[in-house]
């Protein structure tokens, strides 16, 4: 049988406010334990929540970024379990009235193909503690510090349905909240946390499957990962006549596998009810024009300014425009060596320092090369001083040991050969060498003359003209 | 809608409360709550035979909007005087100790 798998996610976007939602407790990261969590944090008797006006102003800017309808009046609920690490017993949240409803997010899979994914809703809550299970003499440590920071949950319709989609939503909202400056996008510190709910269905049936719910996976790797597992587990059940259980499911990225959480018979019952602490929150439209006026450009805009305004791929931009970083970056480097060579400064960006970025596993920001740096390596190549090739080479000794790019050229010799007698020079002494593979050519074996223009840019080392070689290399083949 | 004796259990698992007063004879102490639970279910439905169609439901039983406040950091670090409030073997490298909660 053909199967269809349909998946829904939900995004758990740690807002970047200096204080917790509703304390004025600090939120930064990576304190000592225990040292930002306050009486209000920690549920003391006879406190009160006081609302963040940032955590607000920054869900208004996010649903005014994805078309959304931000409400006028919504409210804040309690939902109730117990969890060490929840010291009030319940988490503060918003359910039957979101702040944010709606929304769309534009997609781009690897394909180029663009999709659309609507979003359900958008709501404010806090976080809870963290707990650690190593070993203190037989006991979980709990450490209140994250309580009560503000999350923005994002939940997506369930309209993705490969992997790949989920991965490319991520990273679209990745992109985005990070260009909104409302989340500092941190995977590894839990700045951004995912859930999956995943099921599949016979191709043309309209009812969903049974999903299961694939809990904080924390990178987009992974994330592919586990979905492609659990559709592979579900499909298998399946055929095997077998049913799917709805249920929680870990992915174990060691192992490569999700596995049950949370036993069918604990299934959750939260008996949320509108928390009498907190009046309902009203926005008013004024305030919502003045939250869209502050909106920066975003992704999809930038990536069709950057195809109008340099000429680049659609390719290229969306690469380009996948963080703000990145994006500045470029932006810099063009400002610098001009439009006209926006295309190869693209290149350079895309190809060579992605690569070593990669490599080193640094994010732009952290490279060791500036964009001032990278201009003048682009105006090189435009004036012809070196080949894009040896511009290669240039760039690795730049990373290497941070030498501004004249100096390197200048100190290893790397000049492009421009004199027409020199390279002509070359090129007679290849043609001697080759004598063989000369008569060849002239008999019609028209193929050797890559095999030419290989054994000319060795004999120089690299550092004759490319365009150069060609025309000279043609005359001297037909004498 | 009606409270069974399954719901009552339900209900006290969820809150974490023990039930364990001793059963009489005709019905157990699960039984007698959810029959009170019943009798107060029942007059609260007596509110749904009112007519609420043409008005805005309630939030709050106050009408005022949420008060926000600016964000800054206001709470200086309270750790040793929270710490204080426990018992002394219950804290370690800073941190609140508990059972174990491993999934």
């Amino acid at each position: 049988m053909n199967w269809e798998t349909v998946i829904g996610l939900e995004v758990h976007v740690q807002l970047n406010t200096k204080s917790k939602i509703f304390s004025g407790a600090a939120t930064a990261y990576g304190a000592e334990p225990n040292t930002q969590a306050c009486a209000i944090d920690l549920g003391l008797p006879g406190v009160l929540p006081v609302l963040n006006s940032e955590a607000v102003r920054q869900a208004v800017k996010f649903g005014l970024a994805i078309n959304a309808k931000v409400a006028n009046k919504s409210v804040f609920d309690r939902k109730n379990y117990f969890y060490p690490d929840l010291p009030k017993g319940y988490q503060i949240s918003q359910f039957g009235h979101p702040i944010v409803l709606g929304g769309q997010l534009q997609i781009t899979l690897e394909d180029g193909t663009r999709k659309t994914i609507n979003l359900t809703r958008v709501h404010l809550e806090e976080d809870a503690g963290k707990s650690l299970h190593e070993d203190f003499k037989g006991k979980s440590g709990i450490d209140l510090n994250r309580a009560g920071t503000p999350l923005l949950e994002i939940v997506s319709e369930p309209e993705m349905h490969s992997a790949a989609e989920a991965v490319a939503y991520l990273k679209t909202l990745h992109a985005l909240v990070t260009y909104l400056d409302i989340c500092d996008g941190n995977m590894q510190e839990g700045s951004f946390r995912c859930d999956a709910n995943v099921s599949v269905r016979p191709v043309g049936q309209k009812e969903f499957g049974t999903r299961a719910e694939i809990k904080n996976v924390n990178s987009f790797k992974f994330v592919e990962k586990a979905i492609n597992y659990e559709v592979a587990r579900q499909i298998a059940l399946l055929e095997d006549k077998q049913a799917v259980i709805q249920e929680t499911r870990l992915y174990d990225s060691q192992k490569n596998e999700t596995r049950p959480m949370r036993s069918k018979e604990e299934a959750m019952d939260y008996r949320y009810f509108p928390d009498p602490d907190l009046l309902p929150l009203e926005i008013n439209d004024e305030y919502i024009q003045q939250v869209r006026d502050t909106l920066p450009e975003l992704p999809n805009a930038k990536r069709e300014r950057f195809c109008k305004e340099y000429g680049l791929s659609e390719y290229d931009a969306t690469i380009l425009i996948s963080s703000k970083a990145m994006a500045d970056f470029y932006e810099t480097v063009v400002k610098n060596c001009g439009t006209a060579n926006a295309k190869t400064a693209a290149n350079i960006i895309i190809g060579d320092m992605n690569a070593a970025l990669n490599k080193h596993n640094l994010e732009i920001q952290q490279a060791p090369i500036s964009a001032a740096q990278i201009s003048k390596l682009i105006l090189r190549i435009a004036d012809n001083t070196i080949s894009g090739k040896i511009a290669k080479t240039v760039f690795e000794t730049m990373w290497e040991n941070q030498e501004d790019p004249d100096t390197i050229i200048e100190k290893q010799g790397l000049k492009q050969v421009t004199d027409s007698s020199a390279i002509e020079q070359v090129i007679k002494q290849v043609l001697e060498a080759n004598p063989k593979q000369l008569a060849e050519y002239r008999a019609g074996k028209e193929q050797l003359y890559g095999y030419f223009v290989g054994q000319v840019m060795k004999a120089s080392q690299g550092k004759a003209n490319p365009d150069q070689v060609n025309k000279l290399l043609k005359d001297l083949l037909q004498q | 809608m009606s409270f069974t004796q399954d719901d009552v259990n339900k209900l006290a698992h969820l809150a974490r409360i023990a039930l364990n007063e001793t059963s009489n004879e005709e019905h157990s102490f699960e039984h007698s709550i959810a029959e009170d639970l019943n009798k107060i279910l029942r007059l609260v439905s007596e509110i749904s035979e009112i007519n609420t169609d043409n008005i805005e439901p309630m939030q709050h039983s106050q009408s005022y909007a949420q008060r926000m406040r600016p964000d800054a950091v206001t709470e200086p670090d309270v750790r040793t005087e929270m710490q204080r409030l426990v018992p002394e073997n219950a804290v370690a490298a800073g941190l609140y100790l508990v059972p174990v909660v491993k999934e």
